[in-house]
């Protein structure tokens, strides 16, 4: 009816017998208008709601939740015997009445009804049922069986990524020889985003790449003559360079220069990687003096020999 | 989804793939489709381990990308598939009844590395195989290959999307991510391939040294420079055709276990006929006449026709509907209702829950009720004949473990509770998604408590992996009965006691999780044949 105005959507999961609505008696009897209009308004009903906690508590059951709650939330037991009327509202409030006739839910009046339970259920309940045993057969072994090894397998395989471990204070003899040993995938880039290759300098299984890159892509023409470039500035840059970090040297420039992207990272690693690259070439110390600096002759305060 | 589902598959993703590829994938379930950057930097995980993640989980169809504009890529998890890992064992089970050894490992390998060209899983299997036959005796690549081609023909196996073959004409940048195209008619296209050798048996002493091996298998992989015939057509297992198998076999068992060994004859051979007409989603399959079943009839059964018209009959009359008449041409036409024999396994299903959670007087009551739909609390005490304290006790029970729900029905506008009827129901549907989600509940459950049990023992189990080897080193040598002895008390009496209860429990409950996900299989059956129907 119009009259619920803002009440209308809470009726049917209204605690009863909270003085709030449509069965409010007032001083002066069933006063139907008075009754059918929620006193103050759709806020004060919700304020009144939540100050029953026990009711709330009882809607908001875990295993009640969630479920659309036709019927009103049974009340509190206790006041049932002395109501003679459960449809006189009361005029205070934790009074607990049945809005409803109690009998068409089943229950007899003046009848214990179990308690409002206020916690979540136990974390492992008695059941009084045990279960029944598991299917057995040579299916069910076989894929049992199954199961295990694929469990193995699968830590085996190049797939599964472990977690970097975290230093240990001795380092153990044994686990040299407890390794596992990983093939190496490599996925077919082809098929996967470009921005997933990974953009390191040096990979070890760069060859691999490269080959599934000229046999998919063939647009390493235009790369070569990049390469070539890239080839003799290493080559005058290093002496004893070997041949492997040529190698990975190449493709890091063909796979920078594949991907054609104008990112920063490119620039910054290609700078860090000369410095590295010259601090790795020579066998001398970078803070190596020339003759003639003056060597040692402001270091040294307390150094009596002479110097050669 | 729930995050019964989330905990769930990220068990699973960690048991199978390590932590990081879990970090990222249930983040992905968690938070829907997105860009990469975007993950690095709300899991906390530096940007190259994500792409390695992700690089595994798009390799194994658990993680789709999707070009947006402005050139972004974004990453979308699909939670079903990863659920499907728990399925892995009954797919490969199946294969093995259906083709043999050889079926078997193909899928199985299909499944662990999620897509492969035809080559590489005839090579591998092949290897395989040889190591399991006698010495001397090798797999040859062409029986592989027709039993890969018969995975193809039948449907359980199909090609994965691939790349489109653009010209080179294309001027501009490549595009972020290739858009993979698939065709219908071309998904089960084998192609054609002359794989010629054996499988090689991969050499023991290749295993001894402990150096060795790291340099020998790069080498070993990269053995053959020459290019790969079907290089860039990869194949996937294809899930669906399991699943349909998996719901045949349950309509044919339930056939079985309610009449009679040749009704469930004729109900496989109508399925059988329906494979390939009829898309699995159907709510039904194609009419099928009774002429044409009893020409498709196995070949041992040498039933008459009028016998065969008979249990056609008899299906069709019998209150589960499985089977229906749908004309009378052709001395009858035929059809398999699928949604309703789906319904009723789901029902049969909740039916044996509530028998066992409950017992069984609450088992009538709940069969009582789904039989007429809706019924008051006092028409309950009367049908079932049960008291009506038990009854109210019954209803509520299984009220507050939501089997059993209320429909109110208002005698008046005003819906007071003193003039609406309180009417219990059973809507099937929102039991069957309750039962379900309870169901990856029990199966995160049973894999933490395994976990667990392995972790308490790890100890133990190192210990008995080592003394297993040393024994069997020391077999291979030749050793004494007398050296073996002592090397085996090194494990002690009762820490045998321990591995022997450890290894029962485990074993428990790992077929747990096999069968709860058998009752997975059902109700998701159940629940997708439902919505797609509205």
């Amino acid at each position: 009816m119009e009259e619920y105005g803002a009440c209308q959507g809470l009726k049917s999961s209204w605690p009863s017998g909270r003085g709030l609505a449509r069965e409010w008696v007032g001083p002066t009897g069933w006063d139907r208008n008075k009754a059918l209009r929620p006193r103050g308004g759709r806020s004060a009903v919700l304020q009144r709601w939540n100050a029953y906690p026990s009711a709330r508590a009882f809607c908001l059951h875990p295993f009640l939740a969630g479920r659309h709650f036709g019927c009103t939330v049974l009340p509190k037991p206790r006041d049932l015997v002395s109501r003679t009327n459960p449809m006189a509202g009361s005029q205070g409030r934790g009074r607990a009445a049945y809005t409803f006739n109690i009998e068409a839910v089943g229950f007899g009046r003046g009848e214990k009804l179990p308690d409002v339970v206020l916690k979540p259920p136990p974390l492992f309940p008695d059941t009084d049922y045990k279960p029944v045993p598991l299917k057995a057969g040579e299916g069910e072994d076989y894929m049992l069986a199954l199961k295990q090894e694929l469990r193995e397998t699968m830590k085996r395989m190049p797939y599964y990524i472990e977690t970097p471990e975290e230093k240990q204070d001795i380092e153990r003899y044994s686990k040299r020889y407890m390794k596992v040993y990983k093939e190496e995938w490599i996925p077919d880039w082809r098929r996967l985003p470009r921005e997933m290759m990974p953009r390191k300098k040096c990979k070890k299984a760069g060859p691999k790449s490269e080959k599934v890159k000229d046999t998919g892509k063939g647009a390493s023409l235009t790369n070569t003559a990049d390469v070539l470039k890239k080839i003799e500035e290493l080559e005058k840059r290093g002496d004893g360079e070997k041949s492997d970090e040529e190698n990975e040297e190449k493709e890091g420039g063909k796979e920078k220069n594949q991907e054609g992207d104008e990112e920063d990272d490119d620039a910054a690693e290609q700078e860090e990687y000369d410095e590295e690259e010259q601090e790795e070439e020579n066998d001398y110390i970078n803070s190596y003096f020339e003759d003639g600096d003056d060597f040692g002759a402001d270091s040294d305060d307390n150094m009596d020999e002479a110097t050669y | 989804m729930t995050q019964a589902e989330i905990k769930l598959c990220s068990l699973l993703l960690q048991e199978h793939f390590g932590e990081i590829v879990e970090k990222i994938g249930v983040h992905l379930i968690r938070t829907g489709s997105q860009p990469l950057r975007v993950i690095a930097h709300d899991t906390g995980t530096s940007l190259d381990q994500v792409k390695k993640a992700l690089c595994v989980l798009i390799q194994h169809n658990l993680v789709i990308y999707q070009v947006h504009k402005r050139g972004v890529v974004e990453y979308e998890a699909q939670c079903s598939r990863v659920l499907r890992m728990l399925r892995y064992p009954r797919y490969i089970y199946t294969a093995k009844t259906l083709y043999s050894d050889t079926g078997e490992l193909i899928v199985e390998e299909l499944l662990l590395n999620g897509k492969m060209t035809m080559s590489a899983v005839v090579k591998k299997v092949a290897d395989r195989l040889t190591e399991t036959m006698e010495d001397g005796k090798t797999m040859d690549y062409a029986e592989v290959s027709n039993t890969f081609v018969r995975l193809a023909d039948t449907h359980f196996v199909q090609r994965c999307p691939w790349v489109p073959a653009t010209e080179n004409s294309d001027p501009g940048p490549p595009p972020p991510a290739p858009i993979l195209v698939i065709s219908e008619k071309d998904m089960y296209l084998v192609p054609k391939l002359s794989l010629i050798g054996k499988g090689k048996r991969r050499r023991s002493s290749d295993e001894d040294a402990a150096g060795e091996p790291k340099a020998k298998r790069p080498k070993y992989s990269t053995d053959n420079k020459e290019p790969i015939p079907d290089d860039g057509i990869y194949w996937q297992a294809n899930l669906d055709r399991f699943h349909q198998h998996f719901r045949d076999q349950a309509i044919v068992s339930a056939v079985a276990n309610r009449m009679d060994q040749t009704s469930s004859e004729v109900v496989r051979t109508m399925l059988r006929m329906s494979e390939i007409t009829t898309p699995s989603t159907d709510p039904f399959t194609q009419p099928l006449s009774s002429n044409e079943i009893f020409r498709s009839l196995p070949v041992g059964y040498n039933i008459s026709k009028q016998v065969l018209d008979q249990y056609l009959t008899l299906l069709a009359d019998d209150p589960l509907e499985f089977v229906g008449k749908s004309g009378d041409s052709g001395g009858g036409m035929y059809v398999i209702n699928l949604h309703k024999a789906l319904g009723s396994l789901a029902t049969a299903t909740l039916e044996s829950v509530v028998q066992e959670r409950f017992g069984s007087r609450c088992a009538r009551i709940f069969r009582l009720v789904l039989q007429k739909k809706h019924l008051e609390q006092k028409q309950v005490e009367d049908f079932a004949m049960i008291p009506a304290k038990e009854a109210k006790d019954m209803l509520y029970k299984m009220l507050s473990g939501n089997f059993i729900s209320l429909q109110e029905i208002p005698k008046t506008p005003d819906h007071a509770p003193s003039r609406t009827f309180y009417l219990y129901t059973v809507n099937i549907l929102s039991a069957a998604r309750m039962l379900l989600h309870r169901c990856y509940k029990s199966i995160a459950n049973l894999i933490e408590r395994r976990q667990f049990e392995t972790k308490e023992n790890k100890r133990l189990l190192e210990k008995s992996q080592r003394v297993e080897a040393i024994i069997a080193s020391m077999q291979a040598t030749g050793a004494e009965e007398v050296q073996l002895q002592e090397i085996e008390e090194m494990i002690t009496a009762p820490e045998r006691q321990q591995l022997e209860t450890l290894k029962r429990n485990v074993n428990k409950l790992d077929a747990s999780e096999i069968q709860v996900d058998e009752t997975i299989f059902l109700l998701e059956s159940y629940i997708e044949s439902t919505m797609k129907r509205q």
